[in-house]
């Protein structure tokens, strides 16, 4: 009780505060000090030396703490040995239920104002044309789903093997990770929006302020990579979860999806769920004719 | 005793009649539950008790459930017995099942509830049936690694092989845990309900916002880091 | 040296001298740049939020005023090319007016590049050896070598040649520098070009006509600007700049706009003929899509400024004064201001990647960050010209009295 009274109190405190300290900060990182100083001068996530590494963690960590009121984790989990990632969605499955949206917003600590979905759910008619995307509706309403006539095509980032995205940072704050996620270094990017130009499946998404995350409504656990708090002015995404995926974990909207439309695993792995539904059942990609080598497998069980 | 006749089976038929018009029946419809009421006879045998539990049926010397005609009733004769009497108690399940592909295809009670009910009589059948339906609701959703395997081919997958192979790869239905570890086999009557296994609709959650109701707001939550120490 | 440094400092003098005009306009200028200014701590202050730019079009009208920007600054080249390699002398004489705006457009395109910036404070990431410029495979940063270069070289000669004038002396040696500001200037806007050129996921700007496009449209819209400026200065300074050159420009632009509506019409027929689905933007841009049509009126606009100015330019050998010229040049620069600014750019994202409609308007903030660096680009332009005025009419000359 006393914690929340204290979150309120301080609420006020801030609000009174923020104004003018919002007037104070010429740009961006919101704050000042020592803290955003280094965090200036911080090097590029692959150029860190372990002491740095560790140094930026911690730093983090202590940040989000005093930001959210809870002890924070900012871990860097490198990748497996052995694997890369693979993603299955059973679209003969898929209700559109819209779980997995909210499941990955609440995961990944996206921002609830403005509002950022690193999942969008196309909906498209049946029978008329395949996965026509100018007729698709992400706006889709309904009492219930599935709607009769309709399907569902749930669309985040397909983690490209041949990205475009990463090619056209002009800072290389972007690029593929040994287990095939495509990743961004949050304090390195600088905000240009060209690999939102280039994504081909609008599976990048841009802070166009701070990112509005009610503090208990925050997920402590976070990978440097993936899911911490994200500053303005960046573009974040998908990772396949880093954060969890990284410790053998399912990512967090296949575990909510009720209808076990969502299917990930090892692609190196000839016994993975990922590999039996790729060498079994009949399988296709989002815009195959761009030749992005997406890692995002949509395929028909029924 | 025709007068009788006529007066409890114009007596059933409207019972039936109004019973099933919520439901969005249409009369016309022949289904099983409309059949079993017109199975429903009186008794002829003075020396049978009627049942307490099952109305329309009998209890013999021996405590077997009997008909009106004295026979002892055996599930593997009557496969509709079950609903008989426990529609009233059930009717929600039932009908649900009515409609479905399940009994379409005649897959019964029995199948399930009953176990191996091949010329098991109404009384072992229900003792049997406490026993199973524990059996599948509760090892079923409480059982690990290959039991589960083998309740789900048991009652689900020895008709459904294909769904079934697919769900032992990983691919149709929901596992949790670790992708490369131990993991969770969401079991089939976790998803399906057996008495209408279609998968069910369900509310979506909101709709994203437009671009344009993504709007700029006076800034008001926003939370500056280090107001303790003033930095 | 004593006395170069005494005529630097009168050359610098005149930029705070001038009349009540030259007064009103420069604080003119300084009120919009100020306008600017505050509108950008706006949206530094706020975020992006404060925009039109959403996640469905991510780019708007900083980058819009960018590629017509860089348009103008490749324009340069055509002041050059007849100026110094067939040394025709009319144009000669104000190639630096030439050069000078290209280092005005450079200076502006930097602006809006770092205005459509989350991270400004963070640029020195493209920063060879501190940084981790993404090179080569961005396009971004070949634009940033290109752009950047382009300054460097034409500031070089700029200033050389202004000094050489000043001691009156032989200014030839720059002249490498000056055949290599040629293919550079054509450098930096197909660079742009690709920027754009190079994006799978856009059909709209994934065709290989996009850079000839960008070429023909600003040779057009270069010299029209140039053009008009011209006789300004010529009315206001008294420098002396012959019709020739003026006449000379808008023949250039009758046949590059020639050129400019010939590619803009392939570029339909192909996408209308074979209509597929990748024709969406240019429907969304002339028709209109689904019931949105915002950049209809305005693309209509400007296919007709541009058509009925080609006219005008290809008759202009027969005309006697400079007035339809004069019109027709303000209709080339509208035209292609659209054209290429907001018809080129929107579309890109019109429908965007996943076939949703966000009909993108810029918000005032936007407009005043715009008005600011168009105000800051017309602001160094005429303290440049200031500057540079009294050495060109040779009345600064090094060995000789100022009087």
């Amino acid at each position: 009780m006393d914690d929340k009274e204290d979150i309120t109190r301080r609420g006020f405190i801030k609000g009174a505060v923020a104004g003018a300290a919002s007037l104070a900060a010429t740009n961006c990182s919101g704050g000042g000090g020592l803290g955003s100083l280094e965090a200036f001068f911080q090097s590029h996530f692959k150029e860190m030396d372990k002491e740095e590494l560790q140094r930026t963690l911690k730093r983090l960590e202590r940040e989000y703490s005093e930001k959210y009121g809870k002890d924070f984790v900012v871990k860097a989990d490198k990748p497996i040995e052995g694997t890369l990632f693979g993603y299955g969605l059973d679209i003969s499955r898929c209700i559109g239920c819209r779980r997995c949206v909210y499941a990955c917003v609440e995961e990944n600590n996206q921002s609830r104002d403005p509002q950022i979905h690193w999942i969008t759910v196309l909906r498209f008619k049946k029978g008329e044309k395949w996965l026509e995307l100018e007729e698709a509706d992400k706006y889709y309403e309904a009492e219930k789903v599935p709607e009769d006539g309709y399907f569902y095509v749930p669309v985040s980032c397909q983690q490209c093997e041949k990205a475009p995205c990463t090619k056209v940072c002009p800072v290389q704050a972007t690029w593929k990770e040994p287990d095939g996620i495509i990743v961004i270094d949050y304090n390195w990017c600088i905000g240009c929006r060209y690999c939102m130009a280039a994504c081909p499946y609008g599976a990048r998404h841009f802070n166009l302020t701070d990112p509005g995350v009610p503090a208990e409504e925050t997920n402590p656990n976070t990978h440097y990579l993936g899911n911490r708090p994200r500053p303005r002015g960046v573009v974040e995404k998908c990772t396949f979860c880093i954060q969890r995926t990284r410790n053998g974990r399912y990512p967090a909207c296949a575990e909510v999806c009720p209808a076990g439309a969502r299917k990930f695993g090892n692609l190196l792995d000839p016994n993975s769920e990922i590999r039996y539904l790729i060498e079994k059942k009949r399988v296709f990609r989002l815009k195959e004719d761009l030749n992005t080598l997406p890692k995002f497998f949509y395929f028909i069980s029924l | 005793m025709i007068a009788f006749r006529f007066a409890y089976l114009s007596f059933a038929f409207l019972l039936v009649f109004t019973s099933a018009l919520p439901c969005g029946y249409s009369a016309a419809e022949s289904s099983i539950v409309d059949e079993i009421a017109e199975e429903q006879l009186p008794a002829s045998d003075d020396n049978l008790t009627p049942s307490k539990d099952h109305p329309g049926l009998f209890v013999n010397g021996q405590g077997e459930l009997v008909d009106d005609l004295g026979t002892i009733i055996r599930l593997s004769e009557n496969k509709n017995i079950c609903i008989k009497c426990h529609y009233g108690k059930h009717e929600k399940i039932v009908v649900a099942w009515d409609k479905s592909k399940h009994s379409r295809k005649k897959v019964l009670c029995i199948k399930c509830h009953g176990g191996n009910s091949e010329g098991s009589t109404l009384k072992e059948a229900k003792d049997e049936t406490k026993t199973n339906f524990k059996h599948i609701k509760e090892s079923m959703l409480k059982a690990t690694g290959d039991v589960v395997k083998e309740l789900a081919f048991d009652y689900c997958g020895q008709c459904h092989g294909d769904k079934y192979r697919d769900w032992e790869a990983g691919i149709h239905g929901k596992r949790t845990g670790f992708w490369n570890g131990e993991k969770e086999y969401w079991v089939c009557i976790r998803c399906h309900d057996p008495h209408n296994p279609k998968f069910k609709k369900r509310v979506p959650k909101p709709r994203p916002l437009k671009p344009d109701e993504i709007v700029f707001k006076k800034p008001q939550n926003v939370v500056v880091k280090n107001i303790k120490s003033g930095k | 040296m004593k006395q170069k440094i005494r005529h630097f400092r009168i050359a610098a003098a005149e930029v705070v001298k001038g009349g009540k005009l030259y007064y009103a306009w420069v604080s003119f200028l300084l009120l919009m740049i100020a306008v600017g200014i505050y509108a950008y701590t706006v949206q530094a202050r706020n975020g992006f939020i404060v925009t039109g730019i959403r996640d469905q079009v991510s780019w708007g009208f900083y980058i819009s005023n960018f590629t017509f920007l860089v348009g103008v600054a490749a324009a340069a080249v055509l002041l050059v090319l007849p100026a110094y390699l067939y040394h025709f002398k009319p144009i000669k004489e104000i190639a630096f007016l030439g050069e000078m705006m290209a280092i005005t457009a450079i200076c502006m395109c930097i602006m809006f590049v770092t205005a459509d910036l989350g991270h400004p404070e963070r640029v020195w990431h493209m920063l060879p050896f501190i940084g981790r410029p993404n090179f080569p495979s961005s396009m971004l940063t070949w634009d940033v070598i290109v752009l950047n270069g382009y300054l460097i070289i034409n500031a070089v000669i700029f200033f050389y040649v202004l000094y050489k004038i000043y001691a009156g002396e032989d200014y030839s040696s720059i002249f490498p520098l000056i055949i290599l500001s040629i293919p550079w200037a054509i450098s930096i806007h197909t660079v742009t070009a690709f920027l754009y050129n190079g994006l799978s996921a856009r059909p709209f700007w994934n065709a290989s006509i996009l850079a000839p496009r960008f070429l023909a449209s600003a040779f057009c819209s270069g010299p029209a600007l140039m053009i008009l400026v011209f006789q300004l200065v010529r009315k206001l300074t008294k420098t002396n700049i012959e019709n020739a050159a003026i006449l000379k420009l808008s023949e250039l632009i009758a046949y590059t706009m020639g050129v400019n509506i010939f590619l803009l019409g392939c570029e339909v027929f192909k996408e209308m003929y074979t209509d597929n689905v990748h024709l969406a933007p240019l429907k969304y841009l002339y028709v209109g899509l689904h019931g949105h049509s915002n950049l209809t009126p305005w693309i209509w606009l400007a296919t007709t400024l541009n058509v009925s100015s080609f006219f005008i330019f290809l008759s202009s050998r027969y005309m006697k004064g400079l007035t339809l010229v004069n019109i027709a040049c303000g209709m080339t620069i509208i035209g292609v201001y659209i054209e290429k600014g907001f018809g080129l750019v929107i579309p890109g994202f019109t429908p965007d990647t996943l076939g949703e409609i966000y009909e993108y308007v810029p918000t005032r903030v936007e407009v005043m960050v715009a008005l600011g660096i168009w105000a800051a680009g017309a602001l160094i332009y005429t303290l440049l010209l200031k500057f540079t005025l009294p050495i060109y009419r040779g009345e600064l000359r090094h060995n000789k009295s100022p009087d």
